[in-house]
């Protein structure tokens, strides 16, 4: 038990080394986040505009 | 600092959209003069019929002007005094020829009520103490509903008039 931590310890940490080398050469993956606040965004001001269209027309 | 490309061109639209949406509420309201309904204009809610707009003989539609009209409602829980007609009758319906300039002019005199003119831009806040107003011209024919969207009490869904324009 007592040999069993400190072996996954320094596991942990050199998977932990190797990701974070990775990760500051690769931008991170955005497309999803991307799409969906673009989606949001584009409701807002679709509906925005409903609205006004709505006061101008009356 | 460094930022994705992507979230440089969400915050370049979310920027652009607030700028966009804030200088058409700029023109509107400071080029074309838009403002809330009531202006801070007051009067006793205990004793409105002080007021020459609402006092019982001026309730309701007048004529101004060749196209042009006041309406002067007292909105109580649960009507809206309209004035009386020739024949001494309660007002329940009014007419304006389309195509008119018209000014609403309302108080309360017990609790908060709401005055909508269904279909049409006018909605206002009625609180006693203030009248609120609106000016607005009528220019599609039908009939439209004045009702009450705040709800004051009981009877909230029987405060109606109605409003023709033909
Ligand atoms: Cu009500």
């Amino acid at each position: 038990m007592s040999n069993t931590k400190p072996v996954k310890e320094t596991d942990t940490n050199l998977r932990g080394i190797a990701t974070d080398k990775e990760s500051s050469s690769h931008e991170p993956n955005l497309k999803g986040t991307f799409i969906a606040v673009m989606g949001i965004g584009v409701i807002i001001v679709v509906s925005w505009f409903g609205v006004w269209s709505l006061f101008l027309s009356r | 600092m460094h930022l994705h490309k992507y979230e440089k061109i969400w915050i370049a639209f979310g920027t652009g959209s607030l700028l966009v949406f804030l200088t058409i509420l700029g023109i509107g309201a400071f080029y074309q003069g838009t403002q809330p309904p009531s202006c801070l204009v007051t009067l006793d809610p205990a004793n409105v019929q002080a007021h020459e707009s609402f006092k019982e003989e001026n309730l309701g539609l007048h004529q101004v002007g060749e196209n042009e009209y006041v309406v002067n409602v007292l909105a109580t829980a649960f009507n809206y005094d309209l004035g009386k007609d020739a024949e001494g009758n309660t007002v329940r319906k009014i007419r304006i020829p389309a195509g008119s300039k018209v000014t609403f002019q309302a108080t309360t005199s017990d609790v908060v009520h709401g005055f909508q003119l269904a279909g049409t831009n006018v909605n206002m806040m009625l609180e006693p103490g203030y009248i609120s107003d609106y000016v607005t011209t009528l220019n599609t024919p039908g009939e439209y509903t004045l009702l009450c969207n705040e709800y004051c009490g009981l009877g909230h869904h029987l405060m109606m008039a109605v409003v023709e324009v033909y």
